[in-house]
């Protein structure tokens, strides 16, 4: 009975994480950030810094690839490098990077691995779903959490720029956590944002992909 | 083998869950003329494609009919117990279900089981009739003792389900944990690589055929210590103006080629025929500002023209021997004291005949190689176009449209290069011109010839 209560209030939580858009709009993404890996192993924190730059430098492309839930691809590219790039969906160009398809199951420790080099930021903790998943599933769920984290701060100033830009100052750590760690972290303190993977394209990504954990509220 | 150690392998791969048609006969003609211009002796590999989608497709319509698991269908299928028509039907009406087929592709990625065994069989007795000489393995095979090798070609992304090749552009190799047709293109050319070289041979691997996977698996062999990979296009087969397929109407089976040669001439001269076929017939291209030869077909207006054009290049191939023997007694009639011709440019050029000659004999295995991949001869004049057109099988108003077509572009008519012919043309471009020939001379230009004739396969 204990149990069956605890499911229902979990999944009232998801439904009700899931109604809640942030001002978000479904539908057609134009833009894709085009995640492009050197290993199956990235150093996350030279990939956190190509995305901030990307998504710095498209002043008009990136608050509309966010509003559209930020899709990413993570992918290989010609280059062979640890690069982001933010790129029209429809545009040739981006064919030039291809879906990367593993069946490699990353565990706990090869996730705190990946994640131990951004450990230094002051505004928040981001908490990463751990459930074992692929390396493009791990980046998928990290990239939107990352997006959630700058779209926190855009849904209350409304300036992307400025948003992307404290991010950026102030940092933020990383961390890892069960699916009901994260939504009990959520019923305990509303302000925790939670974000659900939705597409469904990538089975592996997990259905919440994680919580972002305030540590101080601007 | 040929100078330099150097072991020319030639390989193409068909699905066989039917049976070879003209198209594919054509691609094994055009190896056919490959191997011979390499000097190669060796039989030509054709990997019988065992395992992919289509394969998967037809063990899962065949288990359906058969009410037998997957995996005792594959079973009986690779000890030939089920009959070659049953397995065509299977192959033909093959179930699309994506599920299905991906495990069943699972299962055959495997190697264990050989589905087209029947057919591989019954193929390779008859391309022995019609004078090929061709070793048919099976793709499972490959994939069974080499499947290691794409994971040597990226060891970074080892053991993760997903491999590629960043060699020139990306070019996946497995995906999902699944190997993708340019990965199974890779093995087989591994494979037959490393067994060469096993044997202390320097191997050059030739794969015959059009298809992107296959070009992606050459460019992804360059990252394996195995020697070199080439890719040399093939050439299907169409019926007015479209390559011929399943539902556009298909193009004779090997039996049917075989049933109509049988009692008109010896079948060994379908071969030769075939060949003749390849030197001398022109290709349809999309583009004739920029003919690729991975995009052409042969075109025909029916099977009966493209029987009829396979006939007649027989003949064709008999006269042009003929008229390479009248060749070198035309010149021995020109021995005298010295050489000269009839102009200061033609006296030059005789001058570098010994050094020309050396260099033909010696011509490397890539330039010949080379040479095929390209356009020889772009057909520009409008009766040459007509002829060629009525060749085809089009009259009346249907071979005036098409001559147009190919007069003002954007279609066209091109001959496939070859060394060892152009090499024989340039000789009877200037044969008249030459007044005299020394005796050394005269050898020189004779050995010529018959070495162009023996590596076109004049002599086999």
């Amino acid at each position: 009975m204990w149990l069956k209560r605890k499911y229902m209030q979990k999944e009232e939580l998801i439904q009700n994480i899931w109604n809640d858009k942030k001002g978000k709009e479904n539908g057609r993404a134009p833009y894709a950030l085009y995640v492009a890996l050197d290993s199956p192993r990235p150093n996350l924190e030279i990939l956190t810094d190509s995305m901030f730059k990307v998504l710095s430098e498209n002043t008009y492309e990136a608050p509309r690839w966010a509003e559209t839930f930020g899709r990413a691809v993570i992918c290989v590219g010609p280059g062979n490098n640890l690069e982001c790039v933010l790129g029209e969906v429809k545009d040739d160009r981006s064919k030039r990077f291809v879906p990367v398809q593993t069946t490699e199951i990353l565990n706990l420790e090869d996730m705190e691995r990946l994640t131990s080099p951004i450990k230094t930021g002051s505004m928040a903790e981001i908490v990463l779903n751990s459930q074992p998943m692929t390396i493009e599933a791990f980046l998928i769920s990290y990239v939107h959490m990352v997006d959630e984290l700058i779209w926190e701060f855009f849904r209350k100033s409304f300036r992307y720029g400025q948003s992307l830009k404290k991010v950026m100052d102030e940092g933020f750590i990383v961390s890892l956590g069960s699916e009901d760690e994260i939504l009990n972290a959520k019923m305990e303190d509303p302000t925790v944002s939670v974000r659900l993977y939705g597409s469904g394209v990538n089975k592996k990504v997990p259905k919440v992909m994680g919580g972002i954990k305030f540590k101080e509220q601007s | 083998m040929i100078e330099g150690g150097i072991k020319p392998i030639i390989v193409t791969s068909v699905t066989l869950g039917k049976e070879l048609h003209a198209g594919h006969i054509l691609l094994l003609a055009t190896a056919d003329l490959l191997r011979t211009g390499l000097g190669s002796q060796e039989p030509i590999t054709l990997v019988n494609n065992n395992t992919g989608p289509r394969a998967a497709g037809a063990l899962v319509s065949m288990a359906e009919y058969a009410e037998l698991s997957i995996e005792d269908t594959a079973r009986l299928l690779t000890k030939g117990l089920i009959t070659h028509e049953a397995v065509v039907d299977a192959y033909r009406g093959r179930v699309q279900s994506e599920e299905l087929v991906a495990q069943t592709m699972t299962l055959l990625d495997g190697g264990r089981y050989d589905i087209f065994k029947i057919i591989a069989d019954n193929m390779e007795n008859k391309l022995s009739r019609a004078g090929f000489r061709v070793n048919i393995i099976p793709e499972s095979g490959n994939l069974m003792d080499n499947q290691q090798v794409v994971e040597e070609v990226n060891p970074l992304w080892s053991s993760t389900g997903f491999i590629f090749s960043g060699e020139k552009g990306v070019r996946v190799l497995k995906r999902a944990g699944q190997l993708t047709a340019s990965g199974k293109c890779l093995i087989s050319l591994a494979s037959l690589a490393r067994k060469a070289i096993i044997r202390g041979e320097v191997p050059l691997t030739i794969f015959v055929d059009s298809a992107p996977d296959t070009a992606d698996a050459v460019t992804s062999f360059a990252s394996l210590d195995l020697g070199k990979a080439m890719q040399l296009q093939g050439t299907t087969v169409g019926f007015e103006g479209s390559v011929a397929s399943g539902s556009k109407g298909e193009a004779k089976t090997l039996t049917e080629l075989l049933d109509v040669f049988e009692g008109k001439l010896s079948l060994t001269t379908l071969k030769m025929a075939l060949r003749y076929f390849v030197l001398y017939r022109p290709v349809n291209v999309p583009f004739i500002k920029t003919p690729n030869l991975g995009d052409s077909f042969y075109d025909f207006k029916d099977n009966q023209s493209l029987l009829n054009a396979i006939e007649s290049c027989y003949g064709e191939s008999i006269q042009f021997e003929a008229n390479m023997q009248a060749l070198i007694s035309d010149l021995k009639s020109k021995v005298g004291e010295v050489t000269f011709g009839s102009d200061e440019k033609l006296n030059r050029s005789l001058s570098f005949l010994p050094l020309r000659t050396k260099s033909i004999l010696e011509t490397e295995p890539e330039k010949i190689v080379g040479s095929m991949k390209s356009v020889g001869w772009i057909l520009k004049d409008p009766d040459e176009i007509a002829s060629a057109v009525a060749k085809q099988g089009y009259v009346g108003e249907e071979a005036e449209r098409r001559a147009n077509l190919y007069f003002r572009g954007p279609e066209g008519l091109v001959i496939r290069d070859n060394f060892y012919q152009g090499t024989l043309k340039s000789i009877i471009r200037v044969k008249d011109q030459i007044e005299s020939l020394s005796e050394e001379d005269f050898r020189l230009y004779e050995t010529t010839i018959n070495f162009c004739l023996e590596r076109l396969g004049f002599n086999e």
